[in-house]
């Protein structure tokens, strides 16, 4: 059991709906009077809408906890909240340690200002010193790459040297506890993989705790310890990164056609198995559809780093309910050196109906021992393929295969 | 930091739906002054980029306006200056009430100014209308040398009533007081106009009334006895009288200006302990 450094019990946040308005003093005046003389019946009833509601759970010392849910599911409220930035209704947090907040990049960055002034306004807003920030400044300005460019007032810096200095300032900042969103993916993807490496670099310092909004998945599970699935304010799930993400993958139905991993340490698996890649390749897409019409190809790459291996991967296909539909077997790979192993199968077109899956794929040796498990790692969302069907009601079932069928007259 | 040494139950800090009263602490200012400090040199920096004149304008602008109140109640309706030199005068009044003005606006609209910040980063709300005030300090003090150079230049000219007075040094007083005074009524405004809109239409039109009864074109000694009382009612009236009377003619009222300097203590302290009670509250309706 490690040290609690933030705990949070029973949070709740409402707003007042829509009635912001002319009416508002009035009302409260009302209210007033009304709450003075203990009125049964107030004139004025104010519609409440929870942002969030009994939010309970603790971040211990050193753990990444991302935050996962749909638009609108209260993460955003909780950061504010724990940033200090709007109080909650009800509930109380209380926590250790010098706190942080980086809910945007750039925060305060003034377009009249030159790039290093910038630095300075930016970094002092984020809680840092004059000092702290002379003392990084070389560092933040090699990282961002914009050295050529520090006179310069940040109004003629083009949109990626901004995101690119604002985002330098923010990885180094120095604090216990952090909290981030959705700032993780800015730039072009060079910069991306830069940030990402950055704040892998931020997570797993000693001590360093933080807590991260996002809704790319793939970043999550190679940041995370810990997750939370907030989902219309209330928190429905908490726990194993990959089982909670899987959970809301089920529920939101999201397309999660890849996860690819650079190196063996922090890919997903154990001293058995390393899964370096895993992904799901339509043979077309249409306008950003996968048509079930189409063909699935899975694409399995994975290391095996406890050699010789005899082993067989089987793949898993759910429905969102999580249902199995069925598993696959490969045939048994006797594996002798420690080497990528890939491996291909192909789902052919229409084979699944028109819906929602998910792939779990088990690594299994040849006396049944599971050797890794890495569940819900893929899912896909197929649409019904209107060219070729007559009738728009999706057939019923989870599989829509091409069978012969013919009258007999 | 370590935290092996606290036990389970010891707290750095508690998020709670209610500030207290009274939870003021003046170390969160010092240890913020740089950043005070930063957001003056920001707005300052930001307003004179692409100018040419720059900080020139600062005394350009007030002194067109005394220039004109030279010109309208100096020479056209001929308003008694108790005996100091009109021009010298106007520019007193102008400068100090100016600086009331743009004090008491700074700190009131420098939340809606910043609310982008306010809305993604946690620092105390109260380093926003300090830095305002800051900033036209800054201006102030670029008025205050042209406010010398004319000085000297009436003085030299043989003017009876300039000369070097011991109530001089209580000008840093008077202008601080001015500018707690309007920081008082800036954070209570802004309480009461973040969620109530339209007061802020009634705050211009408020301060243009509370200019007319703040000797800042006229003198107190021509105003009827029966009203006299009235205008001891505002602090300014002291402070604007006394600051006269430290460099040109009239009485400096050390009885008036101790009350009045008391009452803008008093009134600035609830107008904080409000504040404070609301600071974050507000984020809601902002």
């Amino acid at each position: 059991m490690g040290n609690v450094v933030i705990k949070i019990e029973e949070i709740a946040k409402s707003f007042e709906v829509g009635s912001l308005g002319a009416s508002t003093f009035k009302q409260d005046l009302l209210a007033w009077v009304d709450g003075l003389t203990n009125k049964k019946n107030p004139r004025t009833k104010k519609d409440l809408f929870w942002a969030l509601k009994d939010i309970s759970f603790e971040v211990e010392e050193g753990e990444v906890v991302g935050v996962i849910g749909p638009n609108g599911s209260g993460k955003s409220t909780l950061m504010k909240i724990l940033s200090r930035i709007i109080l909650p209704t009800q509930g109380v947090i209380r926590g250790k340690g010098r706190i942080s907040s980086l809910l945007e990049v750039g925060t305060g960055f003034h377009g009249e200002l030159t790039g290093r002034e910038n630095v300075f306004l930016n970094g002092q807003i984020l809680g840092m010193k004059r000092h702290e920030i002379s003392a990084k400044f070389d560092e933040i300005v090699a990282f961002s790459g914009v050295e050529a460019f520090l006179e310069t007032p940040v109004k003629r810096y083009s949109s990626g040297m901004y995101v690119r200095l604002a985002f330098a300032v923010a990885a180094h900042l120095e604090t216990e506890i952090m909290i981030i969103d959705e700032v993780l993916a800015v730039g072009d993807l060079e910069f991306q993989r830069k940030c990402m490496d950055k704040m892998k670099e931020l997570a797993s310092q000693k001590g360093k705790t933080v807590l991260v909004i996002s809704h790319d998945m793939q970043a999550l599970r190679k940041l995370c310890t810990k997750a939370v699935y907030l989902e219309k304010g209330r928190m429905t799930d908490i726990g194993d990164p990959l089982k909670v993400m899987a959970n809301y993958l089920w529920s939101e139905k999201i397309d999660f056609l890849s996860q690819q991993y650079d190196d063996a340490y922090s890919a997903p698996g154990n001293h058995y198995i390393r899964v370096k890649r895993v992904e799901l390749t339509p043979s077309e897409k249409k306008e950003g559809l996968i048509y079930a019409s189409a063909s699935l190809r899975f694409d399995i790459d994975f290391w095996s780093l406890h050699t010789p291996l005899e082993l067989s991967v089987r793949v898993f296909a759910f429905n969102f309910a999580g249902e199995c539909l069925f598993e696959v077997s490969s045939p048994l790979k006797n594996i002798t050196t420690q080497a990528l192993t890939q491996l291909s199968c192909e789902f052919p077109s229409n084979f699944f109906n028109a819906g929602s899956y998910y792939f779990s794929v088990y690594f299994i040796t040849k006396f049944e021992t599971l050797l890794f498990g890495f569940d819900t790692c893929l899912s896909v969302d197929l649409s019904k393929d209107e060219a070729i069907s007559f009738n728009t009601v999706i057939p019923k079932g989870y599989i829509a295969p091409t069978v012969n069928m013919y009258f007999n007259e | 930091m370590t935290n092996a040494n606290k036990t389970k139950d010891t707290w750095d800090w508690e998020i709670k739906p209610q500030v207290s009263w009274f939870s003021f602490n003046i170390a969160h200012i010092v240890n913020n002054r740089e950043l005070i400090v930063s957001f003056t040199r920001r707005d300052l920096q930001s307003t004179n980029n692409q100018t040419v004149l720059g900080n020139i304008w600062t005394v350009l602008l007030p002194l067109f306006t005394t220039l004109v109140y030279l010109i309208v109640f100096g020479n056209i309706i001929k308003l008694s200056t108790n005996g100091s030199p009109p021009l010298l005068f106007y520019l007193t009044g102008n400068m100090l009430w100016t600086y009331f003005a743009d004090c008491l606006f700074g700190c009131m609209f420098s939340f809606k100014t910043n609310a982008h910040i306010l809305e993604k980063v946690y620092f105390p709300r109260i380093l926003l209308p300090l830095s305002s005030i800051l900033t036209h300090s800054f201006r102030l003090g670029i008025n205050f040398i042209f406010f010398i150079g004319v000085l000297i230049y009436y003085h030299q000219t043989g003017e009876s009533s300039v000369h070097i007075k011991a109530t001089l040094f209580f000008t840093p007083i008077l202008l601080v007081s001015i500018a707690l005074y309007a920081l008082a009524w800036g954070l209570l405004v802004f309480v009461i106009t973040a969620k109530y809109k339209d007061f802020e239409n009634l705050v211009h039109f408020a301060l243009r009334l509370y200019m007319f009864i703040t000797p800042v074109f006229y003198p107190v000694s021509i105003v009827s006895k029966e009203f006299a009382w009235a205008f001891w009612l505002n602090p300014l009236t002291a402070i604007f009288e006394s600051f006269r009377a430290c460099y040109t003619g009239g009485v400096f009222l050390t009885k008036e200006l101790s009350i009045s300097l008391l009452f803008i203590f008093v009134f600035y302290g609830i107008s904080l302990t409000l504040f404070k009670k609301a600071e974050i509250k507000v984020m809601d309706v902002l």
